[in-house]
C-alpha cells in the first residue's frame, strides 16, 4: 500500500493522482486523504509507546505476593479484601476472619441513620464478607424483631400527633394593614 | 493436524458399529475392573525459572526499561504538593550540562529531568518503618518458597516443592503405585474413585473430579503390566481418573504408605514399566 | 517583584516589595486556561510521548549479531517447550481415546456414564493460580461441607 502510493507520487509527473507540497518535513495533500501516514518509519526508528512501569509487590488477603508491573508510583500494594478470604470463593472454609468491606460506607451510614424504622427485609443471603458468626447473629435480632414487628404501627401513629391541618386555597391570611399615624 | 483430525475421524467411523456388537458381546466381569485415581496437589508458586530464562528475562527487562518513556511526574504528583516535594526529595536528579565542563561519561542530554540516554530509575518515597505502624500500613515481605516440609523432606506433607505438581502414590502389595480401587455394583468410575479415596483416606478432603471418562487404561495379565491395546481373556483392567485436592489431606487410618511426589520422584519410587504406563500423566512442571 | 528605588544618588539603593504587580505581560503567548482544559492537557500529555522519549537505542553490528543470537537462542527454546508439550497432549489424547474405547467393550454402562456430557461444569471456586510466593498458611487442612443452596 505505502510503496505502491510512493511510487504514483514519483512516477507520474505528467497525470499526478495526488499532488504534493513539502512544507518542513510534512506533505500537504491536495485529494483524499491516504490510509497511512505518508512518512516513512525506516528501521529501529520507530517509538512505540512504552510508559514507565513500577514492579509492584500485590500482596494478598492470606499474605501471598505477586509482583506486578503497573503505572502507578507504588512498589507494594496490600489487598484488605479478594478472594483468598472471601466467603464466596472458599465454600469449604471454616475459618474465615473476613472483614465487613461496608464499614462505613454509604450502605452502612444509612442503616444507622434509619435503623429505628425496622423494614423486614425479605431474606436475602448475608452480603459476602460478614462473619458467620455475626450472620447468625444478625438471624436471631431479625427473628426477634418478626416477633413484635406491631412496633413498625406505634411509630406511623407517632407521624400524626399534633398534626394541624394545612389550609388551601380558601381565604387565606391577610397582611393586616397598619393603623394610619 | 490435519491428518490427526482425519485420523479421529476415521476412529469414530470405525468404532461406531462396533457399539451394536459391544452390546451383544458378553460383558466382562466387575472383579476385574478398578477405578486409579490420579490425585493432584496442583502447584502453589510460579515454576522455577532455569538459568537460560532469567538471563534472558533480565535482558528483555533492561531493553524495556532503557526505551521506557519518561515518567510523568507532573500527572501523579500535583505541583506545589507536600507528596510532589518528597517524591522530588528522593530522586537522584541527573548530571546537568554545564559550559565548559568535560563530561567523561558524555554530554548530558536533559529533557523533564531525565537523562535521556540512560534508562530512568525513579525512587518512590519511603515513610520509616516504626511500631506506631498500623497492620495496614508496614511494609511487604514475602513469604519463603521453600517451607519446613522441603527442609525436613516430608514426603508425606501437602506443602512441600510448592513449585511442582504433586501426586498421591500408595504402597500396594510392597510397591508403589497410584490408589486404585474397586469398582462396585457398576456405579461409575469416577464415584468409585472419590468414594474409595475417602474410605481409605477420611472424609476430610476436598477434590474435584477433572472429568468422569478415564484418562489411561492399565491393563496387567498374570500381575504384570502389558500394553494398553491388548485385547482377551484374563485381563484386569484399571482406569485412571483424574482429580485435584483443593484443601484437607489425606491421612489414612490403616498403616498405609503413601506419599506426595512430584515426577522425578514418582520415576525413583515406582517400578520401570509402571512409570513407562503412566509418564505422560504426570506434569514436568 | 522587587524593585530597586533610588531616591537620591547618595542614598543606599532599597528593597521594596511590591504586591499584586502583574508578572506576565497581557498578550502572552502563554494563554491561561481554566483548570478543567489544564486537567485535560495534562492527561493528553501522559499519553503522547513528545519530550518524553529516550534517545534512540543504537547498536553496533556486534551488539546486533548479539541481540539476533539471543532471539534465535529463545525461539528455539520456545520451539522445544512446544514440540514436547504437544507430544504429551498427544499421547494424553491418545490414551483417553483407548481408554475410552477399552471402556466400550468392557462394560456399556460404565461407559454411557463416562461419556456423559457434564453441563455446566465449571472449576472449583477453590482453585487458586500460582502466586510468586506463597501465603502465609499454604494449605488448609480443615474441610467445612459448603453450605446448601437455597
Amino acid at each position: 500500500m505505502f510503496r505502491s502510493l510512493t511510487k504514483t507520487t514519483t512516477n507520474t509527473i505528467s497525470t499526478p493522482l495526488i499532488t504534493t507540497k513539502r512544507f518542513a518535513g510534512q506533505y500537504v495533500l491536495d485529494g483524499p486523504l491516504p490510509r497511512r501516514p505518508l512518512k516513512k518509519i525506516t528501521l529501529g526508528k520507530a517509538r512505540p509507546a512504552i510508559y514507565y512501569k513500577f514492579n509492584c509487590k500485590t500482596e494478598f488477603s492470606d499474605g501471598a505476593v505477586v509482583i506486578r508491573r503497573s503505572q502507578t508510583p507504588k512498589d507494594e500494594l496490600r489487598l484488605i479484601s479478594d478472594v483468598r478470604n472471601h466467603p464466596l470463593w472458599n465454600p469449604h472454609r471454616s475459618d474465615l476472619e473476613a472483614i465487613d468491606v461496608n464499614a462505613g460506607g454509604k450502605m452502612e451510614k444509612f442503616k444507622q441513620k434509619f435503623a429505628a424504622f425496622n423494614v423486614i427485609e425479605e431474606d436475602v443471603p448475608a452480603p459476602g464478607a460478614v462473619e458467620t458468626k455475626e450472620a447468625t447473629k444478625k438471624e436471631q435480632v431479625k427473628k426477634e424483631e418478626n416477633d413484635d414487628a406491631f412496633l413498625l404501627d406505634d411509630y406511623l401513629d407517632l407521624l400524626g400527633q399534633n398534626v394541624q391541618d394545612v389550609q388551601k386555597g380558601g381565604k387565606l391570611a391577610v397582611k393586616q394593614k397598619g393603623k394610619k399615624k | 493436524m490435519a491428518s490427526r483430525g482425519l485420523l479421529t475421524f476415521q476412529r469414530c467411523l470405525s468404532t461406531s458399529p462396533a457399539t451394536t456388537s459391544a452390546t451383544s458381546a458378553p460383558a466382562v466381569p466387575l472383579s476385574t475392573i478398578r477405578s486409579t485415581l490420579l490425585l493432584t496437589r496442583t502447584p502453589v508458586v510460579t515454576p522455577e525459572l532455569t538459568p537460560f530464562e532469567t538471563h534472558f528475562y533480565n535482558y528483555q527487562s533492561e531493553l524495556e526499561r532503557r526505551l521506557m518513556w519518561t515518567f510523568p511526574q507532573y500527572f501523579y504528583y500535583k505541583k506545589g504538593s507536600l507528596s510532589e516535594r518528597r517524591f522530588v526529595k528522593a530522586q537522584k536528579g541527573p548530571v546537568s550540562k554545564q559550559p565548559g565542563v568535560f563530561f567523561k561519561k558524555g554530554i548530558p542530554d536533559i529533557v523533564h529531568n531525565r537523562e535521556r540516554r540512560e534508562k530512568q530509575e525513579v525512587i518512590i518515597p519511603k515513610s520509616e518503618e516504626d511500631e506506631s505502624m498500623s497492620d495496614f500500613n508496614r511494609a511487604v515481605v514475602p513469604n519463603s518458597r521453600t517451607t519446613k516440609a522441603d527442609e525436613d523432606n516430608d514426603i508425606k506433607s501437602l506443602e512441600r516443592a510448592l513449585h511442582r505438581s504433586l501426586y498421591l502414590i500408595v504402597k500396594e502389595n510392597g510397591s508403589w503405585k497410584l490408589p486404585s480401587f474397586a469398582v462396585e455394583d457398576s456405579s461409575n468410575l469416577h464415584r468409585a474413585a472419590e468414594s474409595g479415596l475417602r474410605s481409605l483416606g477420611g472424609e476430610q478432603i476436598n477434590t474435584w473430579t477433572v472429568a468422569r471418562s478415564p484418562a489411561a487404561v492399565l491393563k496387567y495379565q498374570n500381575g504384570k503390566l502389558v500394553a494398553p491395546e491388548t485385547q482377551g481373556e484374563g485381563l484386569q483392567r484399571e482406569y485412571v481418573i483424574k482429580s485435584r485436592i483443593l484443601s484437607g489431606l489425606f491421612a489414612p487410618e490403616k498403616a498405609t504408605e503413601f506419599a506426595w511426589l512430584n515426577r522425578e520422584e514418582i520415576e525413583q519410587k515406582v517400578s520401570p514399566e509402571y512409570f513407562q504406563a503412566t509418564e505422560f500423566l504426570f506434569s514436568k512442571v | 517583584m522587587l524593585t530597586q528605588t533610588t531616591q537620591g544618588s547618595l542614598k543606599q539603593p532599597t528593597l521594596q516589595l511590591l504586591r499584586g504587580l502583574r508578572t506576565k505581560s497581557k498578550n502572552s503567548r502563554v494563554a491561561t486556561v481554566s483548570a478543567a482544559t489544564q486537567r485535560i492537557i495534562t492527561g493528553l500529555s501522559v499519553l503522547s510521548g513528545r519530550k518524553k522519549y529516550p534517545r534512540i537505542l543504537k547498536l553496533s553490528n556486534e551488539d546486533l549479531i548479539r541481540h539476533d543470537t539471543i532471539q534465535a537462542a529463545w525461539a528455539q527454546y520456545q520451539r522445544d517447550i512446544r514440540t514436547d508439550r504437544q507430544s504429551v497432549l498427544d499421547k494424553q489424547y491418545d490414551s483417553i481415546i483407548n481408554a475410552m474405547e477399552d471402556l466400550k467393550i468392557t462394560n456399556m454402562e460404565l461407559f454411557k456414564i463416562a461419556n456423559k456430557k457434564e453441563k455446566g461444569k465449571r472449576f472449583p471456586l477453590d482453585a487458586r493460580i500460582p502466586v510468586d510466593f506463597p501465603p502465609n498458611k499454604v494449605w488448609h487442612y480443615e474441610v467445612k461441607a459448603p453450605a446448601e443452596k437455597k
